[in-house]
Formats: C-alpha cells, structure tokens, sequence
C-alpha cells in the first residue's frame, strides 16, 4: 500500500502530459491544414493571374510583336498595361509576396532563360517565342511557361498584276514624260512580265509599259480574284482593332502601314504630304479607301504596297510614284507622270507584315518550379 | 513510531484526495480541451469546404477557357442554367452557390473589340452555424484570333491561275497549332456544273501521317503543316474547277471515323484546267475554186480548205496556217503564215492565190493561253486554169439581218433559178476570207449568229456555192448593211438561302450550301459566281447574296446545292428571265430531292 502511495499524482501527471502532447499536436495539426488550405487557395489564385498575365501577354504581343527592335522586358506588361496589376493585387517583380513576373524568351534550344527576349531565332526571326509567367500571391508561387506563335495575315493577292481598274485607264502625259507601268524585279534573271487589268479603256497611248502585258488572256479577271471582299472585310477589322481606320483624310504617319479609310462617295483623300517613303519594300504597307472616296497622288510621294481604292484614282500633280499593285473599282487617272512598278517582293512581304494573332503552341504550356531569383 | 503512526494516520485517505485532485484537474483539462476539439473540427470543415470550393472555382475557369471566345463574351452568365452547365455538379454549394462574372477589359473603349476578357468566379457555402464562406478566383482570357482562315489551299506549279502541268501539286497549308486540332482535311474538286469530280481526304494527327499519309504531309519549319497531293486530273477535260479543301477538327470525335464533323475551316480556289494542247486538226477538204469579181474582172481563184474542230474546243485563242508552195515556174513560193481572225473558224478561203500555182498549207490549233498544238499533216492543192465548163452561180436575192441580243439572225433568199448550188456560205468579214458557217442548200435560207458580242459592229456577207467536185465555183457575195449589236445595260440578282425549320422529319440537315448561276441562253456557267454559305444558319435569318450588277439580261438558272458534311443532300433549280425588274430568288431548303 505504501508502495502505490503518489501513483495517481504520477497516473495524472503522465496522462497530462500526453493529453498536452497531443493537443499540441492537434493544433499543430490544425494550424497546419489551416495553412495548407490557405496556401492551395494562394496558389490556386496565383496559378490564374499567371494565366491571366499570359493571355495578356499575348494580347500585348498581338499589339506589337517582341523583335530585335521591340525586345520584351520585365516591365513590358505593367508599362503597356498600367492596371493590370493592380488589377490582380500584384505588384511587379519576381520575390515579393504579392508579385507578378512575365518574360518572353526566344525559342531557341538549351538554356531558355538565358535567350534573348525578342524573336531572334538566330537573326531569323521566326515567329515563335516562349511566355513565361510566375505570380505569387500570399508568399505562394505559380509559374507556367507556354510558346506561343504569332499569326501574319494572309493576304493571297494575285501574282503578275501591277494595276487592276474596274474602269478606265486614263493619261495626259506628253512628250517623254510619258507615265510609267511597269515591272521591277530585284531576282536574278530580270523582270517577269506582269500584266494590267482594265476593264474600261485604256484612253491614251502616253503610258510606258516596260514589262506589261496589256492584254492578259479572256476573261479578265475581277476585282474578287485579286482581292476578296473577305479580305477587305478583315483589313477593315484589323485596321479598327489598330487603330488605324479613319473616317476622315488621315494624317501622313497616319497613313503608313495598314491604314483604311472610309469616307463616302464625293470625298477626295489625298496622299501626297510627304518627303520620306511611305513605307519600305520590307515593311510594305496597304491602304485601301472605301465607300467610294477618290484617292489622289501628288507630289514626290513614293508609296510602297498595295493601294485599293473603291472608287477612282487620280494624279494632280508631281512625280508620285507606287512599289507593289494598284487596284482600283473606277477610273485611273495618272495624270502627270506617275509611276506604277511591281515589285513581287514587296507584295510577297504582305503576307508577313500584319499581325493578327498570337496563338498557343499546343503541346509547350507547362507549370513550372517557381524560381527565387531573377534568372 | 508515533509520528510515524500520524504520519501514516495522515496519509490515510491521501490517494483519494490525490485521486480526486486529479479528476477535478483532469476534468478541468478536458473541459478546457473541448472547444479545442470543437474548433479543430469546425475547421477542418472549413478548410474542406474551401478546398471544395476552390476546386470547384478552378474548375469552372478551366471550362470557361475552353469555351469559344465569343460563347464566352455572349453567354448570359446570371443565368441559373449557364452556372449550372459550367459547374462540377460534385460542388455540394447549395443556393446561389457560384457566381460568374465575364466583362471586357475596360481601357478598350477606343478600340473595335475587346482586348480580352477579366474573368471572375466565385464559389460561395454557408456553414453550419450560418456563416457564408466563398472563394473568388480571377483570370483573363485573350481573344486568339480574328476568326480569319488559317486553312490555305492553292496549286503549283500554276501559271497565272491555269493548271497546265500534270500532275499539280494541289497543297493545304494550315498553321501547325491548327493543325493539332485537325483530324481530317477533306479535298473536293467541282466542275462548273456543280457536280464533284474528285475528292480525297488526308488524315491529320500523327499516328495516321505516319501510317497512311507521310507522303503528303510535312513540316517545313515555318510553323505550317503542307498537305499536297500529286493530283492527275483523272478523266477530266479542260475547263474551270473549283478547289475545296475542309478541315475537319479532333472534337467532337465519333467513334466512326467517317461519321459527319463539322468543318472547322475551309478554303477555296478557282483554277482553269488546261492540260491539254489543241488537237491536231486534219483537213477534209482542200479544193480550188472561182468566183466572179464584184467589178466585172476576170474570175478570181481561191483555195478553200475544211477541217475538223479541235477537240479542246473550250478555250481555243486562234486558228494558225501555215503556207507553202511552188509557183507554175517551178520556183518556191515565199511561206506565208495566216492567223484567222474567227477563233472558231473550220473554214478558210485563200484567196491570195494564182492560177498554176500549187500550195501546201498546215494548220495549227494554239489555246487562248498560248498553248500551241500539233501542226496538221500536210494538204497540197492545184490552182488550174478556169475552164469554159464553170457555169454562173448566182448570188442570193436579199439578206437582212435582225439583232436579237446577242445574236444576230441572217435570212436571205435563194437565187431563181438555184439550180446546182450545194450550200451558203456566210461571212463576217469583208475580205470573204473566213466563212463562220455553211448552209446547206436544202435547208431554210437562214442563220443565227451566236458567236457575236455586245458592244460590236459587224458586216455579214453570204454567197452560193456550187461544188462541181474537184472544183468550187461560188457566186459574187452579196453584203448587208452593218449592224451592231447593242450593249444592254447589267443587272444583278438577290438571292437568298436558308433552310425551313422545321426540317420535314428524318430530312437531313445541311450543313452548307452552294449557289452556282447559268445562263441559259449560252450554257455558260459563272464560276467567280459561285457563293458558298459555310455556315448556313438554319431556320433562321437567311443569307443574302447580292451579285452586282454584272449579267446581261437574258435567262438564268439559279442552281442551289446543300451538302451535308458527307454529300449532296438536296438541290433547287431556279429558272428565272433576268432584267432590271426581276424580283429575287429565295431559296430554301425543304429536305432532300
């Protein structure tokens, strides 16, 4: 009996400390599923801003490409879209405890974080690039990483027409300053032949046709095989979606690369303001004027790229001169001594010049280990 | 040992105080840990529960990704229905348990469209004690594309739009990522007459490139996937065919292979087939003959020759011969070469000839793409002194000539008394040198000129003719006034399709539809004419087809043709007399015929 004497205090003393091991445990338990939940929910969050930071970024990239000349950097997204992260709670930079990173990597082989951020592709750009995106919320990261490809759209223009004019074909040149329709080739071999499409007459004899064929076989082809009015629609959409449809008589810089204007009928959109070339044969440019407005050249303008025009064309003056293809739905007048030389090259260019879209890769998105430091 | 006894007598009933001390702490203790456990299991609960409801947020956002762009931006989202179609239905939320928000960027008032598009979901629980819980998670979804083709069909070698070589690379090139989605890209090539004359599919996911396709399909790099096939136009004549290639994507897939997909994309080109050269023609008849001068001189000889039409008959550009000779002298004649000026001409007087003279002409076919054909066999003839046998043709009475848009009807009378005359011959031109027909004598005194265009003045000219045999004497022509034939102003049509709703039963549905026009009055088919409707919208607001004005009035035949994904399914004729008052064409869909 003596012996037993203490046993309870020491019973309860022993059930005590357990029963306080395993609260402490319990707790520990709890506050760690509690912070497990919380930390899946903070990832889960920050898995979605980095998609969405991804999906802007290919807006952004759809906006203008990342080229040599417009590298992506770390600030990209929140310079060319301020509210972006306040949007998502997010401030930029790669370690904070609310952050957002994004980066564009050139797809080449090997170390990826340690490729330019543009479109190099060796100097060859190529049109894909990878987005990589890490956003961390509450302390929780969630990096993904996707390529992404960027979309040109086709325009599909007919080869080998340098002019097309619904109507007539119309010069007042004299003398040996006779207005000029022709070919230019740059490939080796000399020009090809090219042909021009009237539909009305050909009214004077005072056109050169170096390289022309004025009488392409029968039928003559219409305005909807060299461009379609799919086409026309969609330069439209790309134009409003750019900024760059015009109700009214654009501006020089306005008036450079893929610009649409759209004036009614009886309205005279001039395009003969300017020294420098619009446009390049490497950058060609388009510019189509709808509803029937009259484009008129002048000057010394020298315009590379295709000219549409629902109505009528017309020369009032000076020496202007187009690189690339003339269609025209009325009257062409080339008054003066204009210029009208295919190049093949400028118009194969096109079809690489207007961005789109930028599309998934399908096969490349990825999530990732999220990194500590910038890379 | 007495205080020993105390000690021991005041130890008695300690372990029963011990023993109550420890129940009371230990109670104490116990009560206390209570709400701990209560809490412990209020929150994992709780932390389940945001788990569930976080799972069920990502997911919706994944569903919501997934869905087209403009499903997602035109989806009414406030609506039970849309929430529910989205959720996992595993999400025990009850009531108005998610909430999804989708709005447009908001800094792209300046711009056509969206950017993008933030998008908000929000799961929401209530717990056991009442208390509302929920989850939001946000993301933005980019808009990938302007709904522009990314399927691309097109011919090489070509040479201006003319298919000439055989076989013709005919290639569909769509964007690799495209063509990930892509399981089938189906070719059809059209005649004018709007029926398929050749057709070809080629799979598209790897397993099946490598098994069955490799040949056709390939990666150069660039980002696009090139699908060509050799083609050999089989059987096919020359002509104007359309080109279509359909891509058929990946989802929904059915568990048959041939079973009908939606076309994802499609492209078209119209091509001229022109493989063919000219046949070579061969000469029936190479006769000398005379005919009275107009001015009472002496009688001039000529040389007539005949031969068959080309068998390529459909875009012949000229008629060419070649000529050669030896003089009476027994001296070379200079070659001369005569293109005609009929393009459709079997017929030629030569009339630059003389007396004693013998000619050898060959005769050559070239295409209106300047496609030369075969040289003919050689045909010699002998100009011989006019013998005192050549009797008198003489010419016909009167000729009067009548438009009737675009052609132009000749009558003429016969001579009295026509006695050995075997046929008329009829010219457009006055130096006599290509008669555009003969009419045989027994026939009525009549011809309609099918061959003249609007806009064009012409002068026709008929003469007898009496074939004695080995010679021809034809009478002096008799000419009528010129005449044009006046250009009539165009006009257009408005056509419409669409499908009746409800279809009649067990009809299928359409998926698209052609429409092809005809003139009746020349057979002729209008290729650049030719609109398809990819997406008909059944039952609902018709598609419009305005034409422009770009026919001259005459009969037309609308030819409206509806497929579903596998085949033709239906097609509507429509004859209609085309001027400025014609009302327009609707079209719609009834069910198979």
């Amino acid at each position: 009996m003596r012996g037993s004497r203490g046993a309870a205090l020491i019973a309860f003393l022993g059930i005590m400390i357990a029963l306080s091991i395993m609260s402490v445990a319990l707790v520990t338990v709890l506050a760690n599923a509690q912070h497990s939940t919380s930390r899946e929910k903070s990832r889960t969050t920050a898995f979605d801003v980095a998609e969405a930071a991804i999906d802007v970024s290919m807006q952004l990239l759809t906006e203008q490409w990342a080229d040599a000349e417009h590298p992506w950097s770390e600030s990209t997204l929140f310079d060319r879209d301020p509210g972006f992260a306040s949007q998502f709670g997010v401030q930029p930079g790669l370690t904070g405890d609310n952050s957002l990173w994004v980066s564009v990597f050139d797809d080449v082989s090997g170390d990826i974080l340690a490729a330019p951020h543009f479109d190099d592709n060796a100097g060859q750009p190529n049109g894909y690039v990878w987005v990589d995106a890490q956003a961390r919320v509450n302390g929780v990261a969630s990096r993904i990483r996707t390529m992404v490809q960027r979309e040109t759209y086709e325009f599909g223009m007919a080869k080998g027409i340098v002019v097309y004019a619904g109507g007539n074909l119309i010069s007042n040149a004299v003398g040996e300053n006779k207005t000029n329709i022709g070919a230019q080739d740059v490939t080796v071999g000399g020009p090809q032949p090219v042909s021009i499409v009237i539909h009305g007459d050909i009214s004077s004899d005072t056109v050169a046709w170096p390289y022309v064929d004025q009488h392409p076989p029968e039928p003559l082809p219409e305005r909807e095989e060299l461009i379609s009015d799919q086409t026309i629609e969609d330069i439209t959409l790309y134009a409003q979606s750019t900024g760059k449809y015009f109700t009214r008589q654009p501006t020089p810089q306005e008036l450079t690369g893929l610009c649409v204007v759209d004036v009614p009928s009886g309205t005279v959109i001039r395009l003969d303001q300017q020294q420098e070339p619009y446009n390049s044969i490497a950058h060609p440019g388009v510019l189509m004027v709808l509803g029937g407005g009259a484009l008129k050249l002048g000057g010394n303008v020298v315009y590379n790229g295709l000219v549409y025009t629902e109505g009528s064309i017309s020369v009032s003056h000076g020496t202007p001169t187009i690189y690339g293809m003339i269609i025209c739905e009325g009257d062409f007048d080339m008054g003066g001594v204009a210029q009208v030389i295919y190049r093949e090259d400028c118009l194969a260019r096109l079809d690489k010049q207007f961005q789109t879209n930028t599309k998934l890769v399908p096969n490349f998105w990825r999530e990732l280990t999220p990194l500590t430091s910038a890379p | 040992m007495g205080a020993m006894g105390r000690r021991d007598g005041t130890q008695r009933g300690l372990t029963m105080v011990e023993l109550l001390v420890t129940i009371v702490l230990s109670g104490l203790f116990f009560a206390a840990m209570v709400p701990v456990f209560v809490m412990a299991s209020q929150q994992g609960q709780t932390d389940r529960a945001r788990v569930l409801g976080t799972n069920a947020a990502q997911s919706a956002i994944e569903i919501l990704r997934d869905l087209p762009y403009d499903d997602l931006y035109d989806t009414n989202w406030e609506s039970p229905g849309a929430v529910a179609s989205i959720v996992d239905p595993q999400w025990k939320g009850s009531g108005s348990d998610t909430e999804i928000t989708v709005e447009p960027y908001p800094a792209d008032a300046d711009k056509g469209r969206e950017r993008y598009l933030n998008l908000s979901v929000t799961t929401r629980w209530t717990e056991w004690k009442g208390r509302v819980r929920e989850v939001t998670l946000r993301t933005a979804v980019y808009r990938q594309g302007l709904g522009t083709h990314t399927l691309v069909l097109y011919a090489y070698p070509l040479d201006s739009g003319y298919i000439r070589q055989i076989p013709v690379n005919i290639v569909a090139r769509m964007d690799a990522a495209d063509a990930y989605a892509t399981r089938r890209i189906d070719f059809e090539v059209w005649a004018n007459n709007g029926t398929v004359v050749d057709q070809w599919s080629v799979y598209t996911d790897q397993s099946d490139i490598e098994r069955d396709t490799a040949p056709w399909a390939e990666q150069h790099g660039d980002g696009y996937w090139y699908y060509t096939k050799p083609w050999t136009a089989p059987n096919l004549l020359d002509g104007t065919y359309t080109f279509i290639a359909t891509a058929r994507p990946i989802d929904p897939t059915p568990a048959d292979p041939n079973d009908p997909l939606p076309p994802s994309d499609w492209a078209r080109k119209v091509y001229i087939l022109d493989q063919n050269v000219p046949a070579k023609p061969v000469v029936s008849e190479c006769k000398p003959g005379f005919q009275p001068s107009s001015s009472g001189g002496p009688l001039v000889p000529q040389v007539s020759l005949v031969w068959t039409d080309s068998e390529n008959t459909s875009d012949v550009g000229h008629v060419e011969i070649l000529r050669s000779g030896v003089a009476a002298d027994g001296s070379l004649l200079a070659t001369k070469t005569i293109v005609l000026p009929f393009k459709w001409a079997t017929h030629y007087v030569d009339r630059d000839v003389d007396v004693g003279d013998t000619y050898l002409y060959k005769l050559m076919v070239e295409d209106a793409q300047g496609q030369r054909g075969e040289w003919s066999d050689g045909t010699s003839c002998i100009v011989p002194s006019p013998g005192a046998e050549l009797a008198v043709v003489l010419p016909v009475g009167s000729l009067v000539t009548s438009v009737a848009a675009p052609s132009v009807k000749l009558t003429w009378t016969k001579p009295t008394p026509s006695t050995g005359i075997d046929y008329y011959r009829v010219y457009r031109d006055t130096a006599l040198s290509v008669p555009i027909a003969t009419v045989s004598a027994s026939l009525p005194a009549e011809y309609t000129d099918t061959f003249s265009e609007y806009g064009s003045t012409y002068t026709y000219l008929v003469t007898a003719v009496d074939d004695l045999g080995s010679i021809l004497v034809e009478s002096v022509a008799l000419a009528a006034a010129p005449v044009m034939v006046p250009e009539p102003p165009k006009v257009g049509m408005r056509v419409t399709v669409s499908a009746a709703s409800p279809l009649p039963p067990g009809s299928p549905v359409p998926a698209y539809a052609r429409v092809v026009i005809q003139s009746l009055d020349t057979g002729y088919f209008y290729p650049q004419n030719t609109v398809d409707y990819p997406k008909l919208r059944l039952g609902k607001k018709a598609d419009v087809w305005n034409t422009g004005d770009v026919f001259y009035p005459g009969r037309y035949q609308v030819i409206a043709m509806f497929y579903t994904n596998t085949g033709r399914c239906g097609t509507y004729n429509f004859p209609l007399q085309l001027d400025a008052s014609a009302t327009p064409v609707n079209v719609v869909y009834m069910g198979p015929n």
